[in-house]
């Protein structure tokens, strides 16, 4: 018989203990939940820090935690708003916070083998864009965890698989749930708030690190006034008290550092090249499969373990080699992180002197862990209840929003690395 | 503005590359921000913040060097900008408020056709109005109807 009132706990080195019900449970022993155990959170970042083995698994773990702490310091903090206000029951709060939880739980099972490296060769939609790790989360929760989701003893609010993907996706079923959208997907949300901290521990810095548990005690639901002469209502948003606003600052902050020297790291980005490479070659060219109910099936034995497999058979071609040897690309170039219209003039100029010593390009602006426009609210203290943007308190989020990152990097074979510094080198020399 | 780019997107079919996702605030996504951002770090507009009220928003202009940019769009890329001509005619002179209603509706319709479903006016409404209940599904209906002769919605059944 299942205690409903019994809880697990797992311990964790970000959050302390992690708890949990007996249905999660059940789904965090999913063999699909399990399966995130195989793949690297920070897929070949190991190979410049090596501390980054930390996997998806107790990162989906974390951002569970983080999730169901937001949304109970969002409900305690704005009950009124959301019962008197907007009607929201307790049965309804309740039944939105297990989906938030499941959501927040289940948000990486989509992931590749390596993460975000593999993402290049996911098969394209019916409007010819590659499918995102998301759409295989969706499907991996609509077809493989359904029961473990749906029939469970202790699902007295009939939750259906349905409702934890379609809050994930965004999709129009989600009803009056896409309020806690915020909580899944934004500038604040919870996966976002796990990984900073999570990634600076293993990988030994100190960037990503800024004061969570402030945000936790300034998070609010805001409602914003409709702009003057306007006649449509309020809508709720998330955001954050005055007194939350450096923690925001602080974590816009974590994630421009962590970009800058872990996620964009030269070497970094050049591992991912191999890898994407090298999956090919061992995919044959294909693509993965689609995120379909006869699709996910296949998909989900791709993990890091049986890639490792085929690159340790001699699988994967020529980069697949570098991977085994550790034998990447060099950087030879790269542009500021802010480059003006002489900076790029420049970066064509060597690119074409270069020629075939240039073995890729690799831009900031595709990167996965792209960093995109702050736009965090924050709601005065004072009886007016105004509400603003984050970078109208803030000088320093202001001008990162102005100044967006815009790396390009140039590499070459390590064979040829020399040569083409060199030809760098003297090329910037006369410009001088 | 965000609105307006998701129309030139999804309705007129430019691809600009964006993955709109749906908040209670609509159709969103931040990479819009980014780039508007931008913009004005490299003046190409102004953007500036103004308070009403218990809300904000923001007056978006251009500067020399952007009248300067969007006449050498118009003469390079004159398809492109017939359609941003377009979508400004019809949906520009909307309120922020009719945007968001206008392009949940949308949405919701464009999911039904990617689906290869079909919906009855009060089914697009019913769900639109669950999403936002702030909006009266008479409200919602009504702008249902006005987008149906407009010929901006195709999942309907009963139009």
């Amino acid at each position: 018989m299942e205690n409903r009132h019994r809880t697990h706990e797992i311990r964790c080195p970000v959050h302390g203990f992690i708890g949990f019900s007996d249905w999660e449970r059940e789904v965090i022993n999913h063999p699909t939940f399990q399966r995130l155990r195989r793949i690297r959170q920070l897929a070949w970042t190991d190979q410049v820090y090596p501390g980054a083995t930390h996997t998806r698994f107790e990162h989906s773990l974390g951002v569970m935690h983080i999730a169901g702490q937001l949304f109970d310091a969002l409900v305690r903090s704005s009950s009124d708003l959301l019962k008197s206000t907007h009607g929201f029951t307790d049965d309804e709060i309740g039944r939105d916070r297990q989906i938030v939880r499941f959501a927040a739980l289940l948000h990486d099972t989509g992931h590749g083998p390596f993460s975000h490296a593999a993402e290049d060769l996911f098969p394209k939609d019916n409007k010819g864009k590659h499918y995102k790790h998301e759409a295989y989360s969706g499907a991996a929760i609509r077809h493989t965890l359904k029961d473990a989701i749906e029939n469970h003893p202790l699902n007295d609010a009939a939750i259906k698989a349905d409702d934890v993907a379609d809050l994930l996706e965004g999709n129009s079923r989600v009803g009056r749930r896409v309020i806690w959208r915020d909580l899944i997907d934004s500038q604040m949300d919870a996966d976002r708030m796990d990984y900073l901290l999570r990634d600076s521990l293993h990988i030994g810095v100190d960037y990503g690190r800024y004061d969570w548990r402030r945000l936790l005690n300034t998070v609010r639901v805001i409602e914003m006034d409709p702009a003057p002469g306007v006649d449509s209502p309020n809508a709720l948003r998330i955001g954050v008290t005055e007194g939350g606003v450096h923690a925001a600052e602080a974590m816009v902050l974590a994630r421009y550092y962590m970009f800058t020297q872990v996620y964009f790291h030269k070497t970094r980005v050049a591992y991912d090249h191999h890898f994407k490479h090298a999956m090919n070659a061992i995919l044959g060219g294909e693509a993965f499969p689609h995120p379909t109910a006869e699709g996910i099936g296949e998909y989900l034995r791709w993990n890091d373990w049986r890639v490792l497999g085929d690159l340790a058979d001699g699988n994967g071609g020529e980069h697949g080699d570098r991977l085994r040897r550790r034998d990447h690309y060099r950087e030879v170039f790269h542009t500021p992180e802010n480059p003006t219209d002489g900076h790029l003039d420049l970066l064509r100029v060597i690119r074409k002197n270069l020629g075939l010593l240039v073995a890729t390009a690799e831009s900031s602006e595709t990167s996965a862990y792209k960093l995109v426009a702050s736009d965090i609210l924050v709601v005065t203290d004072d009886s007016l209840r105004r509400v603003r943007a984050l970078s109208q308190h803030s000088t320093v989020v202001r001008n990162l929003n102005l100044n967006p990152i815009k790396i390009v990097r140039l590499y070459s074979a390590p064979e040829n690395a020399v040569a083409a510094r060199a030809i760098v080198s003297k090329m910037i020399e006369d410009i001088k | 503005m965000m609105k307006l780019f998701y129309f030139l997107q999804e309705l007129k079919g430019i691809q600009l590359g964006y993955d709109f996702r749906l908040y209670t605030y609509g159709p969103f996504e931040s990479e819009v921000l980014s780039d508007l951002s931008a913009a004005c770090g490299r003046g190409v507009i102004t953007e500036d913040a103004v308070q009403y009220g218990r809300g904000f928003g923001y007056v978006i202009a251009p500067t020399k060097r952007g009248e300067e940019f969007s006449n050498n769009f118009q003469t390079e890329y004159p398809d492109m900008a017939g359609m941003v001509d377009e979508v400004v005619r019809e949906f520009g002179s909307f309120s922020a408020g009719e945007l968001e209603l206008r392009s949940t509706i949308f949405y919701v319709d464009r999911e039904a056709i990617d689906s290869a479903s079909t919906f009855l006016k009060q089914d697009i409404a019913d769900r639109v109005h669950q999403i936002k209940p702030h909006f009266t599904v008479a409200t919602i209906l009504e702008c249902i109807r006005d987008m149906v002769t407009n010929r901006q919605l195709q999942s309907i059944s009963d139009a």
